[in-house]
This record gives C-alpha cells, sequence and structure tokens, in this order.
C-alpha cells in the first residue's frame, strides 16, 4: 500500500485535473492582475508599462477612490459594531432552551441563502417610491412626510444600502454564534449559578469569554465581507447617485469592463487583495489574546 | 408564574424579529400574484384579490426565466459534478499519498481562499476570450470550479484526516488499486462532508452574479440572477411578473433549506471557520 501510494503517476493522476483548473483559472489570473496593474491598457493595443502610474492616479487623483473607501469603512462598522451585536443578541435568543427555536433559528438564517441579486432587487422595489411597501408604510403610521426615494437620495442611499445587507447577513453571524454557545459546556453555568452568576452575569462572564474565538472570526468574516462588496451596491444602485454608495469593487469592474482601462482597474483589484489580507492579518494579530481557562 | 411571563416576552419579541425577517419575503409572495392596480392602490399585507398565475407563466415563458432556469440549472450540475470529484481527489492525494510538493499546494489552495475572486477578473477575461470560449457556459464553470475548490478540498481533507485508514488497507489486502479503493471505499466513507461541500457550492454558483455579468454576454446563455437582473431594468413598471420570477429562482434553494437545513447549518459553519 505505501509503494501504490508514492506512485508518481497515481499521484498526477488524483492532482492534475483539479490542479490544472485552479492553477489556470484562479491562481495565475491574481498573478496577472499584478502584472497589469503596472501597465497602460486598454485590452486592445498593445500594454504599455507605466510603473506606478495607476497606483498614484488611485491614491491622488481619481477622488471617488477615496469616497469607495469610506463607503467599505462604513460597511466594515455596520459589520462589526451593529451586525454583529444583533447577531449575537439572536445567538443568545434561539439558544435557549424553548419550544420551537429551531423554527426561529430557521427563519431568522433562511435570507442567508438567498442570493445577493434577489434580496437586492426585492429591496430596490421595497425602496421604490411608486410602488415600494416602506413608504406606504410609513403613510400607514402617519409618517408619511417621511417617505421618499430612498435609493435615490445621496443623503439615504449609503444608509439603505446598509440596511438591506444587515438585513441578509445577519443570521449569518447568529448561526456562527449559535454554533459556538451550543459547544460551551454546561458544567461552567452550572458552576457560574452557585457563585450567582445567571442571567447578563452568566452571558458576562462565561459566555462572552468563552465564545472570543468564534467572535474573533465573525469580526474577520465581517470585515472581509465589508471590503468585497459589490452585488449589492451594483444591483442597488450602481454606485450612485454621486458615488455616494461606491464601492472598491465596483469601481474595478467599471473601470475594465465599461471603460476599457484594465491597467487601472486591476491596480483596484490589487488594491482590494492587499487591504483583505492586511486587515485579516492584523485583525488575527490583535485579537488574539491568551487562549481562557477555567 | 414569573417563569410564563419571561417565556411569553421572549416568544412576543422572537416573534418580533421573525416577521421583521419574513415581512420582505411575504410581500414578495403576494406581489407575485398580484397586479399593478393593487401593488401601487392596495394595502401592503393585503392577500390578492385574485391569485394571477398568469404572473408566473408570463415570467416563466415571455421574461424567459425558463431559459435562465435551465441555464442556471445546467451551470450549477456541471460545477457541482466537477467540483466533488476533483475536490475529493485532491484532498485524498493531499492526505494520504506520499509526495515531496503537499506543503506547496496546500499553500497555493489556502490563496485561493482567501484573496477575493474580483481580483482574477479582468486576467480571467483575458484568458477566457483568447481560449475563445468567452460567452459560452465554459467561461464560467470553468472559473466556478476553481474558485470552489479550495474550499472543498480544504473541508475534505479536515474529514480524511480524522479518519482511520484500516477499511482501505483492508482493501488493498482484497487485491484493490489505488483508484478502485478510492472510488469503492474512500467516496463512499467520504459522503457527509461531501454532502456538506455540494451544500456550499450549489449556493454558491446558484446566486452568483459578478463573473456572468462580465464574461456572459450571449442574452440566450443567462443564468437566474444576471437574467432577473436585465428583466427587471426592462419590465420597471411591472412588478407582478418580476415578483414571480424571483419566487421561480428561490424555490430551488427553499426546497434544498427544507430537506437539509440540518445539513446546511453545518456546511455553513464549517465554511465560515475555513475562511
Amino acid at each position: 500500500m505505501e509503494r501504490a501510494l508514492s506512485d508518481k503517476k497515481l499521484i498526477a493522476l488524483f492532482l492534475v485535473p483539479g490542479l490544472t483548473v485552479f492553477l489556470v483559472f484562479y491562481f495565475v489570473p491574481i498573478l496577472m492582475t499584478a502584472y497589469y496593474s503596472f501597465q497602460k491598457w486598454d485590452g486592445i493595443n498593445p500594454m504599455a508599462f507605466v510603473g506606478l502610474d495607476n497606483y498614484t492616479k488611485m491614491f491622488t487623483a481619481d477622488k471617488s477612490f477615496w469616497k469607495a473607501v469610506w463607503n467599505s469603512v462604513a460597511f466594515l462598522l455596520t459589520g462589526v459594531f451593529v451586525q454583529l451585536p444583533l447577531s449575537f443578541g439572536l445567538a443568545l435568543l434561539v439558544s435557549r432552551k424553548m419550544k420551537g427555536r429551531k423554527w426561529f433559528r430557521n427563519i431568522y438564517f433562511f435570507p442567508v441563502v438567498m442570493s445577493t441579486t434577489m434580496v437586492s432587487l426585492l429591496w430596490v422595489k421595497i425602496y421604490d417610491p411608486n410602488i415600494g411597501m416602506l413608504n406606504t408604510l410609513l403613510e400607514a403610521v402617519h409618517l408619511g412626510s417621511w417617505a421618499q426615494a430612498w435609493l435615490g437620495d445621496t443623503k439615504t442611499a449609503l444608509l439603505s444600502v446598509l440596511i438591506v445587507t444587515t438585513w441578509h447577513y445577519v443570521g449569518y453571524n447568529m448561526l456562527i454564534l449559535f454554533a459556538g454557545i451550543q459547544g460551551i459546556s454546561e458544567q461552567y453555568y452550572e458552576a457560574a449559578k452557585l457563585d450567582g452568576a445567571v442571567g447578563w452575569k452568566a452571558v458576562r462572564y462565561i459566555t462572552l469569554p468563552l465564545l472570543s474565538d468564534v467572535l474573533r472570526i465573525c469580526v474577520v468574516l465581517n470585515v472581509i465581507y465589508a471590503l468585497k462588496t459589490f452585488e449589492s451596491v451594483y444591483v442597488m444602485t450602481n454606485g450612485g447617485p454621486l458615488h455616494s454608495t461606491t464601492m472598491i469593487a465596483l469601481k474595478m469592474f467599471q473601470e475594465a469592463f465599461l471603460k476599457q482601462n484594465f491597467g487601472y482597474g486591476s491596480a483596484l483589484a490589487v488594491f482590494m487583495v492587499l487591504e483583505c489580507l492586511i486587515i485579516a492579518w492584523v485583525l488575527n494579530k490583535v485579537l488574539t489574546r491568551e487562549k481562557i481557562e477555567y | 408564574m414569573l417563569k410564563t411571563t419571561k417565556n411569553t416576552g421572549l416568544y412576543l419579541l422572537m416573534s418580533l424579529i421573525a416577521v421583521l425577517q419574513l415581512f420582505p419575503l411575504y410581500w414578495l409572495v403576494v406581489s407575485a400574484f398580484k397586479n399593478n392596480s393593487e401593488i401601487i392602490g392596495g394595502v401592503v399585507w393585503a392577500l390578492p384579490t385574485e391569485w394571477r398565475f398568469s404572473n408566473f407563466s408570463e415570467a416563466w415563458v415571455s421574461a424567459k426565466v425558463n431559459q435562465y432556469f435551465f441555464n442556471s440549472v445546467s451551470v450549477t450540475l456541471i460545477t457541482l459534478f466537477c467540483v466533488l470529484l476533483f475536490a475529493s481527489m485532491m484532498a485524498y492525494a493531499l492526505t494520504r499519498m506520499r509526495f515531496k510538493y503537499n506543503g506547496l499546494i496546500l499553500f497555493i489552495l489556502l490563496m485561493g481562499v482567501m484573496v477575493p475572486i474580483h481580483a482574477t477578473l479582468i486576467p480571467l477575461f483575458m484568458i477566457l476570450k483568447n481560449l475563445g470560449i468567452l460567452s459560452s457556459r465554459l467561461s464560467i464553470i470553468l472559473p466556478y470550479i476553481a474558485v470552489n475548490l479550495p474550499i472543498g478540498v480544504y473541508m475534505l481533507s479536515a474529514f480524511l484526516r480524522s479518519m482511520p485508514k484500516e477499511l482501505e488497507e483492508a482493501a488493498f489486502i482484497d487485491g484493490c488499486g489505488v483508484v478502485k479503493s478510492f472510488f469503492k471505499v474512500v467516496l463512499p466513507l467520504l459522503k457527509p462532508p461531501l454532502a456538506s461541500v455540494a451544500i456550499f457550492v450549489f449556493l454558491a454558483v446558484w446566486n452568483e452574479l459578478l463573473m456572468a455579468a462580465t464574461f456572459i454576454q450571449k442574452e440566450a446563455l443567462r443564468t437566474l440572477p444576471l437574467g432577473l437582473m436585465n428583466f427587471s431594468g426592462q419590465y420597471s413598471i411591472s412588478w407582478g411578473p418580476l415578483a414571480a420570477a424571483m419566487v421561480i429562482s428561490t424555490l430551488p434553494i427553499l426546497l434544498a433549506y427544507v430537506l437539509f437545513s440540518d445539513q446546511m447549518e453545518k456546511s455553513f459553519t464549517a465554511g465560515a471557520i475555513l475562511k
């Protein structure tokens, strides 16, 4: 068996099909993006090497780039400071031993499995000033003066999109946190009870510290998702009005495939990759503490 | 006594949140049966006065949702089959077979889990164009396989590492070769993690928009998300048929959810921990 398992031909047979597809259609493109980012190129005429010009343009000349960065920060902060606490609350609720908790868990989670395109199209209609249910609902509760074109106004567009992503993904973090809470042994709570820690105290001194690993994963996931946001803004607002909802991924897409600036688009893509990798790495460093033992 | 009031309060809170999560979907479903005057003038939460199945037939035939649906099904099935086969073969080779570049391959695959797909879009467009398969089904199937392989390999390797080797050894003693023992012994044992990977990949592919929007230029090959997006642009006035189309495209997910909700929870938590 050992000999059969180190047979070169067999190893190749098992690895080559998948590895080829992965290398050609994923790995090599990543390297090519880095190469393109130093070129000026419209996709048709020959490339011209321009060094760091694309990056200089990105950081200095392109105003909507910084708008996109700030929007990412807004998504990131909402993910970590709004969505995550809400998810934690939901996870606590559905982990109480009560009848029907599985039903509630399933209901809270269901939006997550729906596509972003679907969810975004649905909310475009909800926000629609003519047929949307939001304005109609506001009128029904005598707040008709609040009714407006939610996605069409620079003041409300970003907030409206953030509400949708929160609604869409709140169940995702809930599920991960719920799995984490399930993994905490009952005996800690029993011991804490003897010391008088019940209710919020138990959450504060038992659940939260023992969940810190899972919480770290959730923070990293939320941050990465926020930085990668594309579909929701592409479908709901296409970055508008006046760049008020634009994102890096959307800019990359528009520069490359609408304006044929493949070099500049690639530089934006490289920025995104580095941003994701560096922030994930930093978060992992910052948030990792000594493991807690009780 | 105190306990029951507390529980009623909890149930009320949880039901309120459930309504918040479900109401948009309820509105979608009832809209799918309404006409415009009912949607614009009517009460938001009211049921349709008449259940208009015509919205569904209009979406299915005139708006070509049938075509988009078939495209999504074929793309998803082919991708799913290839990812499951390739990922299990790779996971087997990487955990059981002996060779030098084991660690290197795993590291490169890890990059695939970490790097956002957006970074591959521009070169992929060029590669697909040069291969002459841009705007064919293959132009999204191949990237979909590539993108979903790493997570599949990781989920399956984790399972294989914890699986005892005795059964394979027994198969070897019975005269099975590596290939035969892989297909006859290992693959059947991999069923539970394969189901998790399958659900993960199914949702990822069924819902994917960015690559489809970039690489599919022929209208006839559009997948559901792409088709729905264009549909909504063209028929901006008739929300009923669009809602019907959206209900149709969510049905397979709902069905999968009802059938495999436990498996789905597992695959999502496993996927999250890997990322």
